[in-house]
């Protein structure tokens, strides 16, 4: 009982962290049909943003604000000065495209910072552990999730409540009728974008506490998040959320009950076996088709 | 993007350009080795195996239009296999075999759900098998084989009485024989009816079924023969190494870096993959000598540039030196550009 | 001799009856024209017959055999070719590659080389006047020559009975009349014609036989004259205004309504 209740909370921190991740990645796939492979690079320089700001003295949970607002910039640059070139384009473009400056800036961050893992010490007022239930709850897991659910539904409010959001889903469902009604496009690909980057650097941030900020930190999460992306479908925001539910839970039994690799296979088979039967994802829409 | 069908039946085929550059390097590979140091043998043997990977993925990615990353998958497994069946007493030749027939195997169950998905999925789809199998044979420990520790194979494969120079220039012949027989492939396809169907079915799914394609088929026997030929490349890379290690056989630098040799020399043509393995191992060993630690940066700067610039790879610049002309890349640059 | 004999054709997209139990034939030789108001359901109707759907119920037998469960591609074996509304051309390859294609895998195909393929494509390029665009790319050629295009495609897969989607959307007046000759001369050269159009006109001066499809059901055929007399049809399309039209229409002494 009391291992079942560990997974189960265990699976939620899990989740609560790849749920932010995977809405930016959600978001650039959905709404621009781009597969961002540049996003781990996002995730990393979260972390090392994050890192950065708390070693100069800021306090870490006032670091991530920080760091979403900075990574905001680099979203909206990247996309507009680089990844707009090839929006027109074959899939494969900008596949390979953002797969090169992920290769960038990976490399960027292995010569200026080597491999080192650089962690966020916990700061004072989040160290413990809260015991419920014989389930141990480390007062920063609750915290992480915390702030991931809050971004998520901050994520939501935004998409649901305000203009932009409205344009970015109108432009996600029909592009010419968005463009008809005065939608500009392009500053809908830069915000979506920006705000992807800006959840991939708060996901990177949290990760820096509770892991450690390193050069290949992204890709080593990357896959879990196309998986939870994958399995949410694209069309809505909760899907991500569900996605990342199971798989948080899928992960965390099979690394309790198996080993921590066989978290990541239980993963991958799930998805799989969700894609063989229905190939848009668990609460996805068809309406991307290619 | 406009991926040339590049039908050479004009000029009959004895007599066409490409036979004859062809033979010539054939030629010319097959006396190298007499002329090569013992470093550059071993280059050369790479550039090959290189080039027999590149050329396989070419004919799914570039003549395919099927962004495929499940190459780990097919190679790893390859490999694997292989080298299990080698030191199970097997000789070579059929373990290689049984390493292919297994990856073709692989390819075969996972054909039919992954090629019906569309887009991105398809891409995830792949990596997604890829990264399971590698997860699944990690945690094998099983009739004596353990997925986590390293396959010693060397003894096993029988060429271990040889001194080192006559050992690389054995597998540089074999890997010779590898990119021979792929190169061939492609220029079967490119002057072959099953060259205009798969490019059919690149260009426009619909129209390909309307005209009497069965797009499902097409697909399936390119996905098989990548995988096939990717198993084969594995087996014998891990002959040649003499080591089989999991993470290595199935890691994914070797899919981008052969996918990004392909780019770069340019999709869908039978040079390009050529043009891509020589750029790119020419700038490795240059960033490894002067810039060991910039190698990703130069890499990656390398794709994204090729990328945004010459989108058809370097087998554009066939059109001479105005290809390279900065009016003509920043036209490149604006192709694709949202309006 | 009916060479496509449909019974009972229905489709449903859940709960959406997008064609309902539609009976039709043609026979070897005719000029049909498919109209019907917008979501009449005449493209599904298309889609079923070359096999881009499934039908929900109903059987289609083309020369005498069932093919109701055959896939587009076997269909276009067999002999059935469609062009679609939106030009689809492969953009890889020049407009002899793409003429090609339909040589290489129609009908008549199976033993075809590459180069007989390429002759026969310049042959049909020839007979619908694309000669000059052999070596273009469709990206560089206007709607009016796509559509050709398209149409050489239909006819280098030896096709005995070819489906026009929509062949004279986008064209001017000019290029309308045009491909009204060159339809006519492909019928002329024993292939069975089913187009949909919306330019009525056009339908009336180039169709042996009208079928008027509306809401998925098939609301009347004729000669074009009986189709348009017909109440039914004008209901269809003009709705309850169509009382006010015809007395408008005999005023002016027109026997036509549009």
């Amino acid at each position: 009982m009391t291992l079942t209740l560990q997974i189960l909370f265990d699976s939620l921190l899990l989740a609560g962290m790849l749920a932010v991740g995977a809405l930016g990645f959600t978001l650039v796939w959905g709404v621009l049909n781009v597969l961002n492979l540049t996003y781990a690079a996002f995730i990393m320089m979260g972390a090392y943003i994050s890192y950065g700001l708390w070693h100069i003295g800021i306090d870490f949970l006032l670091t991530i604000p920080l760091t979403v607002l900075i990574m905001f910039m680099v979203g909206w640059a990247v996309q507009r000065y680089v990844i707009d070139y090839v929006m027109n384009g074959p899939h494969a473009a900008n596949i390979a495209l953002t797969y090169g400056m992920n290769l960038i800036a990976v490399g960027l961050a292995l010569y200026f910072f080597s491999a080192v893992d650089r962690s966020i010490l916990v700061p004072g007022y989040l160290q413990g552990v809260m015991e419920i239930a014989g389930v141990k709850l480390p007062y920063v897991r609750i915290v992480t999730t915390v702030v991931a659910l809050a971004l998520t539904a901050v994520v939501w409010w935004f998409f649901d409540h305000t203009e932009y959001g409205a344009a970015i889903r109108a432009t996600r469902l029909d592009m010419e009728a968005a463009q008809l009604v005065g939608i500009k496009v392009k500053t809908i690909y830069n915000l979506t974008t920006a705000i992807a980057a800006s959840l991939a650097g708060a996901m990177g941030a949290l990760l820096a506490l509770v892991f450690s900020a390193s050069p290949y930190i992204g890709d080593h999460f990357f896959l879990q998040i196309i998986i939870v992306t994958v399995l949410g479908g694209l069309g809505s925001i909760l899907g991500p959320l569900l996605g990342a539910l199971v798989v948080g839970l899928a992960i965390s039994a099979a690394s309790h009950l198996a080993g921590a690799t066989y978290g990541v296979l239980v993963g991958a088979v799930i998805v799989l076996i969700v894609l063989a039967v229905r190939p848009s994802g668990l609460l996805g829409k068809r309406f991307y088709e290619a | 993007m406009l991926l040339p069908f590049q039908m050479g039946a004009a000029v009959p085929a004895a007599r066409s350009p490409a036979v004859l550059a062809l033979i010539i390097l054939l030629v010319v590979a097959l006396v190298a080795p007499t002329f090569l140091s013992s470093y550059m043998l071993r280059f050369a043997a790479l550039a090959l195996m290189y080039l027999a990977l590149a050329q396989s993925w070419n004919l799914i990615g570039g003549y395919g239009g099927l962004m495929s990353l499940a190459m780990p998958a097919f190679f790893g497994s390859g490999a694997v296999v292989s080298g299990i069946l080698v030191n199970s007493g097997v000789s070579a030749v059929l373990s290689v075999a049984g390493g292919t027939a297994v990856a073709l195997l692989i390819a075969l169950i996972i054909a039919a759900p992954t090629l019906r998905l569309q887009g991105h999925y398809f891409v995830v789809a792949t990596i997604l098998v890829a990264e399971a199998l590698r997860n699944g044979i990690l945690n094998i420990n099983a009739f004596g084989f353990s997925g986590s520790s390293s396959l010693n194979v060397f003894n096993s494969v029988g060429l271990d009485h040889l001194e080192p120079r006559a050992y690389n220039e054995f597998f540089y012949y074999v890997m010779l024989a590898l990119a021979a027989v792929a190169m061939l492939t492609v220029f079967v396809l490119e002057r072959s009816r099953w060259g205009y169907a798969l490019r059919s079915v690149r260009d426009n799914e619909r129209a390909a079924r309307a005209m009497g394609i069965s797009v499902e088929r097409q697909k399936l026997y390119v996905f098989l023969l990548s995988a096939g030929m990717a198993g084969v490349v594995g087996g014998v890379w891990a002959f040649w190494l003499g080591i089989v290690e999991t993470n290595d056989a199935f890691s994914f630098t070797f899919a981008f870096d052969v996918i990004v040799m392909v780019f770069l020399g340019g999709r869908g043509t039978l040079w390009g993959p050529v043009a891509g393995v020589c750029l790119v191992l020419a700038v490795n060993e240059w960033i490894g000598v002067g810039f060991p630690e910039l190698h990703l940066v130069i890499s990656g700067l390398l794709v994204t540039l090729v990328v945004l610039f010459l989108p058809d790879g370097l087998v554009g610049l066939r059109g001479g030196l105005k290809a390279i002309a900065p009016a003509q890349l920043m036209r490149n640059l604006r192709r694709y550009k949202v309006k | 001799m009916a060479l496509l004999k449909v019974t009972g054709l229905t489709k449903h997209f859940g709960g959406l009856k997008a064609v309902q139990n539609v009976d039709f034939n043609i026979d070897e030789g005719e000029i049909v024209g498919l109209i019907g108001p917008n979501g009449a359901g005449k493209t599904t109707f298309v889609e079923l017959l070359t096999g881009g759907h499934a039908p929900t119920a109903g059987k289609i037998e083309y020369d005498g055999r069932d093919v109701t469960r055959l896939s587009n591609h076997e269909r276009c074996r067999l002999g059935m070719a469609r062009t679609f509304q939106v030009p689809q051309p492969f953009g890889g390859g020049t407009v002899r590659d793409n003429v090609a294609v339909g040589a290489l895998f129609g009908r008549a195909g199976r033993y075809l080389t590459i180069a007989q393929a390429k002759e026969k494509a310049d042959a049909i390029l020839g007979d619908v006047g694309l000669q000059a665009f052999r070596d273009s790319f469709p990206a560089a050629m206007t709607t009016a020559g796509l559509k050709r295009l398209e149409l050489a495609r239909c006819l280098a897969t030896d096709a005995n009975l070819i489906f026009l989607d929509e062949p004279l959307g986008g064209l001017n007046s000019t290029e309308v009349a045009e491909a009204l000759a060159l339809i006519r001369k492909v019928r002329d050269s024993g292939v069975t014609v089913l187009f949909i159009e919306h330019i009525i006109p056009a339908v009336l001066s180039l169709s042996d036989r009208v079928v008027v499809l509306a809401n998925g059901s098939k609301l009347a055929e004729g000669t074009g004259e009986q189709v348009t007399q017909n109440p039914e049809v004008k209901k269809a399309y003009l709705g309850d205004i169509s009382g006010a039209v015809n007395r408008y229409a005999r005023g002016r002494n027109s026997a036509v309504v549009h």
